[in-house]
Formats: structure tokens, sequence, C-alpha cells
């Protein structure tokens, strides 16, 4: 045997290889889309019946709204507004300030009239010194936390140590909470037993109307990259959590919208400071502490409560938050790495971690590497052109299906988008986004694997532009 | 193109009994029927949505110009909006039921109550109590205010323990309303072995029948053992604020060595005396430091000068806490306690000094607040 045949011999193998890992990643996709059929009809009674809170309202437990604030003097206090004009009937509003050069606890003492109050509290986890906690004077439920510098993390369990209530909630500075999200998740931990942390869909509020901290007038943004980034969030959330909800649960929270019991966090030790995917690390790690102490739990996700996100607009900032969600992932998938295949962790560590290890983590190196492969297999004559056009049409065609599901589940329920040429202009990009977008997303994910085990732990920098008052932003 | 298509349809039949392209095949027939069928549901439910709305919005509206004019008691024909709100489906009707009952009250509220219990919603919300269906049951629950005062706390006794959460919590919530001797002791029995929200439910529900629920209360105060169920009675106690529950709260002041000590402590604030300020005195040595911290929030409410050297004392407590609170109590008993928390500014424990400047500079209404 040659040397060349022996090469084509290897090419061939691989090209089956991913052929083969096309059809099983293809038909655990279908799965979870066929399975968050019947989950979202079984949330249906809920998300439809506008008057369900008329005997919940009275008697739902108490929120702490956590919101970490690094120089964010520009657009902190319209956050804390919003927050303050939420719906609900127990909010505690805790805003950590994480030692911000900028004038951000000026901006808070001055527009919320904050005075100093005795640091009273239990520092059930460690973290950077608190330099003085501070309560308004004109909202009782603001309370403002002034600490040293240590990312996002060390900012959230400062708060979580200040907090006073069962629940609390995440937030990232650039999301927007509809007024009734809140009540709808924490009409979950009512109903449910031993329900400890509860996931929302979030969506893009790029090229939406938002007055006075509130979506108002919900359309798509008109520009490509954004449009398809809704698309790709409907995906994600519609039907890829909601299908793994009945697989056995979910191992990621998103850290910008999420309920969690506050009780649970702190057994499981509170956020880990050394990771930039510190919301999926800590869902992972209550999934191990409450399986390995053999507590009854559930962390779900349900699709109705809804808050809003500004979505990078440009190329640069977009691969960048790619790239560190995909570092946090290999990250949090790395550490607890002991569930994988482990039958001790039941359905978590024998489908939904392999499922997250073996498709998420691994699709865009095959990926990457199919498309290298298959260009050799063309140019050597290995594949033929028209079993690869085909194959190629096929694949796309599947892909193009996989997103238009999640936009029929969106019109079954939800029509949040009131317009059907809005919709429309959903399943054109639905279209489009195996066209090109698709394969940058691959690139940046295989750039952050590349980044993680070079050790890299920054952020990124991120460009929040904010919400333009009465009009549409990131347009 | 024809050349095009002969090579595919050559390939094709050359590679028939290919797995793989038989596969591929299969797959772009899936892709296309999967297409299509997509784009018709899109456009069905779209078209769906708009002449539902296009139906609710006319008909609902009509029925509610005539409910608003019926309310309003202006002379206008009431039969004309029972005729109206009879006609719609029953869950639109509850809803607008619902949606009235929640913005007017008083005499209003009792004419809203009266138009609805002419409409045929009444025998829906008869015969959704006596369904099996668990969603029939929450309507019947929201809308049990329809039903005679007898027939509802009747139904509302059946379902408080309901297996489906949804139906018990919504049964709880509503308990309110109809405060039975029986729905009491159901109430009362399910406080201890229920998760959080339950009982959240379970004391806002107890704690709006206000001082009706107090026999049952001092009776479960005297009796209970478990810890977590004795807290949440003591909170609706304080909740309640009545003198009938002062010598329960005192006997696990001096009894007992936990949690429900720390909650007597605080909800004798409510109901203070001579006799209680003693027990708080003495509270203020207590073994637990949670309750000697609500002991001394508690003699501050009591505003009694004479707790001042007691609190001065209590003031170089170890915990943090108890130290605030006596801080904070000292300064509400006014002049003497701020002369004596000034003085306390230049104390020889920095600790205590922190704390006395700390409390000094917090505003009036703070003080005593949750910080």
């Amino acid at each position: 045997m040659t040397s060349k045949q022996i090469a084509s011999s290897v090419i061939l193998h691989f090209d089956h290889v991913v052929f083969y890992y096309f059809i099983v990643v293809n038909a655990f996709y279908t799965l979870l889309l066929l399975l968050s059929i019947p989950e979202m009809f079984k949330n249906s009674a809920f998300m439809r019946d506008k008057y369900l809170d008329s005997i919940f309202t009275q008697a739902v437990p108490g929120v702490s709204l956590i919101a970490p604030a690094f120089n964010e003097e520009a657009s902190v206090t319209d956050s804390v507004r919003a927050m303050i004009s939420l719906d609900y009937p127990s909010l505690e509003i805790i805003v950590v300030n994480d030692g911000s050069t900028d004038g951000t606890l000026k901006k808070l003492q001055s527009e919320f009239d904050l005075y100093e109050v005795p640091p009273i509290f239990r520092r059930t986890l460690k973290t950077n010194p608190v330099k003085a906690i501070y309560r308004s004077r004109k909202h009782s439920k603001l309370v403002v936390l002034d600490k040293e510098n240590g990312g996002k993390a060390d900012a959230l369990n400062a708060g979580l140590n200040v907090s006073k209530t069962p629940l609390f909630c995440a937030l990232d500075a650039d999301t927007i909470i509809e007024p009734d999200a809140l009540l709808k998740m924490a009409i979950f931990f009512l109903m449910k037993k031993d329900v400890i942390a509860i996931g929302g869909t979030i969506r893009i509020a790029n090229g939406c109307t938002v007055e006075k901290g509130r979506v108002v007038n919900v359309r798509p943004p008109r520009s490509y990259l954004l449009m398809i980034q809704v698309v790709e969030y409907l995906r994600a959330f519609m039907f890829g959590r909601l299908g793994l909800n009945r697989l056995g649960g979910n191992l990621v929270i998103s850290g910008a919208f999420g309920l969690f019991d506050r009780e649970a966090v702190l057994l499981a030790g509170g956020y880990a400071v050394d990771t930039v995917g510190e919301d999926m690390e800590l869902v992972v790690r209550l999934h191990r502490y409450m399986l390995e102490h053999r507590r009854p739990y559930r962390i779900e996700f349900i699709p109705d409560p809804v808050a809003w996100t500004e979505a990078p607009n440009r190329l640069a900032p977009l691969g960048r938050q790619r790239e560190r969600w995909h570092r946090g992932l290999t990250d949090s998938l790395l550490r607890h790495k002991k569930i994988l295949l482990n039958p001790r962790y039941g359905a978590i560590g024998l489908i939904v971690y392999p499922y997250f290890v073996f498709v998420e983590l691994i699709v865009p190196v095959v990926e990457m590497l199919g498309y290298f492969t298959f260009a050799i297999s063309l140019y050597f004559g290995i594949v033929g052109w028209f079993f690869a056009g085909l194959f190629f049409v096929a694949a796309y065609g599947f892909g193009v299906i996989l997103s238009l599901g999640s936009v029929v589940l969106e019109e079954a329920y939800f029509q949040r988008y009131p317009r059907f040429i809005h919709v429309m202009q959903l399943i054109g990009m639905a279209m489009l986004e195996n066209g090109g977008y698709r394969h940058m997303t691959v690139y940046w994910r295989v750039k952050g694997i590349y980044k993680y085990f070079r050790g890299e732990k920054r952020w990124g920098k991120m460009e929040h532009r904010g919400f333009a008052e009465g009009g549409a932003s990131g347009m | 193109m024809r050349d095009i298509a002969q090579y595919m349809l050559d390939y094709l039949s050359a590679h028939s009994d290919d797995m793989a392209v038989q596969f591929i095949l299969a797959l772009l027939l899936v892709d296309v029927a999967a297409f299509l069928g997509s784009i018709l549901m899109v456009v069905f439910y779209r078209l769906r949505s708009r002449f539902a709305n296009i139906f609710e919005t006319r008909y609902t509206q009509v029925a509610q110009d005539a409910l608003e004019r019926a309310i309003a008691d202006d002379g206008s024909p009431v039969d004309e909006a029972v005729r109206l709100i009879g006609k719609m489906p029953p869950k639109a009707a509850g809803a607008l039921f619902l949606k009235y009952s929640r913005l007017i009250v008083g005499a209003s509220r009792e004419r809203l109550l009266r138009i609805f219990r002419r409409t045929r919603l009444t025998r829906w919300t008869r015969q959704s109590a006596a369904s099996p269906q668990w969603w029939r049951k929450t309507w019947a629950i929201r809308l049990v205010e329809l039903l005679p005062e007898k027939e509802g706390g009747k139904f509302i006794e059946s379902v408080i323990d309901d297996r489906n959460p949804l139906v018990r919590m919504g049964a709880i919530q509503m308990a309110h309303i109809f405060h039975t001797p029986e729905i009491m002791r159901q109430l009362f029995g399910m406080l201890a072995g229920k998760q959080c929200g339950e009982v959240f439910m379970l004391k806002d529900t107890l704690t709006r029948m206000g001082t009706r629920i107090s026999g049952v209360l001092n009776v479960f105060l005297a009796e209970e053992d478990d810890e977590a169920a004795l807290v949440s009675a003591i909170e609706i106690a304080d909740a309640i604020r009545d003198t009938s529950h002062r010598d329960a709260l005192v006997k696990i002041l001096r009894e007992r060595n936990d949690g429900a000590q720390a909650a007597a402590a605080h909800a004798l604030a409510s109901i203070p005396d001579e006799d209680v300020s003693l027990e708080l005195q003495r509270a203020l040595r207590a073994e637990n430091p949670n309750t000697r911290a609500m002991a001394a929030y508690a003699l501050g409410k009591t505003g009694d000068a004479s707790c001042l050297n007691p609190l001065l004392e209590a003031f170089q407590d170890p915990a943090y806490l108890v130290r605030y609170h006596c801080a904070a109590a000292i300064r509400s008993l006014g002049r003497p306690g701020m002369d004596a928390l000034d003085t306390c500014r230049h104390h020889a424990d920095p600790y205590v000094a922190d704390m006395a400047r700390y409390v000094l500079n917090l505003p009036e209404f703070a003080i005593g607040a949750a910080i």
C-alpha cells in the first residue's frame, strides 16, 4: 500500500466518522425538538392563563435581584430604576459595586439618596472585603454594596451573603426582565416540590422599543447579524433547553436570567470565581452536590418568563462573546468530568452530560475537521462532487428545519412578534443562518477551546450600547 | 442544464442501492416536507390568533361596556350586562370577573358580585368545583366568591389538601374568605412539614383571617413542638398583634432555646406591657444570640426608658447583631438614649464605639428597620 493510498483510506474513514457523527447529532437535535413539544404543551396552561397570578400573588417568597456593577456609571441608574419598577410583591434589589474606578457609586448615592448601614451579614461565602453597605432613602428595597474588585462571580457571592430572601436572581446590567417574569418563575417554586433553580427565556432586545426600562414594542432588528442571533436564541431556548427538561434536566441556566434557591446555592458553595462560565459551572455543581448528597431536587427551564438582552452588533464583540461562552463550557465540563457516563449521577451522568460533552463541546471541532477533510476528499476525488453537493444540501436543509421548528413553536405558543412580516423575516433568517454565520460560530468556538487550553481566563472586552429610551437600540 | 439533470439521474440510478445516498435522499424529502409544513403552521397559527383576537376584542368590549354601566348604578339596566356576560365563553367571562374584582371595592364590588351571580358563570363555577380536572378546579377556586358562602366554604375545605399543588395553593390563598373552624384547623395542621412556598401562603392566609384565629392559634402556640411550624405560628401572632397571645409567647420566650424563642421575643414587641418588658430584659441574657438581639429590638419598640441600663449593659455583647439592636433600641428611647450613645462613641471598646457612631448616623426611619 502506498502512502497516498494510506492517506486516502484515513481521509475516507474520517469522512465516514463525520457522516455518522452528523447523523447521531442531528438525531439528537430532532429528539430534543420533538420532546420540546409536549414540554411546551405542559407549560401552556400556565403561560396562557393570564389570571393565574390571582391565586398566587399575595404569598410568593421574597426574591433578591443581585446586579454586579463594574464601571457602569452611564447605565447603572437606568438599570436600577428598571429593577425597581418590576411587578413583584416581595423584592430586594442588591447592587454590588465591584470596585468600580469610575463614578458608579457616586451616581447611585446621588440618584437614590443612599445612607450607610452597619455591615451585618453572615459571611457564608468568602469574598473580597466589603467596604460598606448602603440603603436608599427613596426606595426601601434597594441595597448597595461597595466592595473591592474581585470579578463578577465574587460580586455575586457578596450579594448572596447579604441577601435575606429565599430566592435570588442574578442579573446582567444589559438585561431587562419583563414585569411579570419573576412572578411566573416564583410560581414554579411554589407549585413543584424541591425546585432549586429555574431558567427563563432570553430574547434579543436590539430593534425593540424600550421605555422606562420595559420593552414596549417588539420587532426584530434590521441588521443581518442581529436578526440571525434572534433565530439562534429562539432555537437554543425553544427546543434545546426545553427538550433537555424531559431528558433529566438542564446544565445551563443563563447568567443573565435565572431564579435560584439561595440556600441550595450557599450549600453548593456559591459561584466559582476562577472561571468565565460561572453560570453554567454553578448549575453543574448544583446537580453534582444534590446527587452526591442524595437530596431530591429539580432544575428546570420554563419558556415563558422572558428577559431581554442586548446582543453584540459587530463581528468582533460577537466573536469574543462566543469564544468566552465556549471557554466557560469547556471549563465547566472538564471540572466536573467525574459526572460523565457515571451511573451514580443518573440521567444527568448518562444522558445530559454526555450530550454536552459529545455534542455541545466537541461539535465545532468535528465540524471544522469535517470541512477540512471533506475539502481534501473532494480535491483528491475520494468523494464525488455530486454526492458532496447532495450531502451539503440535505445537511443545510436539516439545519434550516431545526431553526424553523423553533420559529413554529414561537408562533404556536407566544407570538411575541406582532407583525406577520417580522415572522417571515425570521423564517428568512432561519434559512440564511446555515450559510456563513454558523461557520463563523464554529471558528469562534474552536478558538474558545484553544484559548481555554492555553489558560486564558479573561472575559474579553464587551460593548454595551445601552437601551435607547423610546427608540430602537443597537440597530 | 439538461446535461446536469441527466448526470444527476445517471448518478442516482447507478447508486440507488448505496445506503448513504438513500439516506441523504430521504433526508432531503424530510427537509422539503418539514419546510412546507412549518410555513403552513406559521400561517395557520397567525390566522387563528388574528380571528380569535378580533372576535374576543369586539365581543368582550360590548359586555364590558354593559358591565361598567351596570356597576356604576346610574339606573342602567343590569339585565343587559347579565345577558351579554351569559353569552360569553365561561373562561372569558371568568377573566372579566377577575379583572373587575381586582379593581373594585366596597359597594360597587357587591354589585359586581350580584351581577355575576345571576349569570351562568355561577353554574359553570359549581360544575368546575365538581370536575375531576385540575384546571377546572383552579377556575372554581378563583371564582369561588360567586358561590353561596356555605357551598364555597365546603368546596375550599374539600380541596385545601388536594394532591395537585396548584389547586391546593389556590385553595389556601382563598381560604381567608371562609374561615370556618374546619378550614382553620386544616391550615394550622399544614404548617408543619410543608415547603417554603406553601408556608408563605399559609402564613399569609392565616394572617388575613386576623383575630378570628386567635383561639386556635393560642392552642397551637401552647402545644406545637416542631420548631419551624412554631416559628411560623409566632410570626402570624406577630402580624395579628392580639394581646391574647401574650402568655403563650412569654412561655415560649422563657422555656425554649431556639429560633422560636427569638421569634417570640420579636413578636412581643408588638404587645408591650410592664411584665413583657421585664421578660425581655431577662432575655437579654439568653444563651441564643438571636434571642438577645430580638429582645433588644423589642425593648427598643416599647420605648420604655427604664430599659436604658439593661440595654447599655447588653451593648457590650460579643455578637455584632446584638450590639446593633441594642444601639438601635437605645437610640429609640429618645433624648436619654441619644446622650448615652453619644457617650459610647468614645467607649474604650472600638466595636462599641463604631456601632454607636453607625447608629447615630442612621436616618430616623431606619432605626430598628431591616438592615
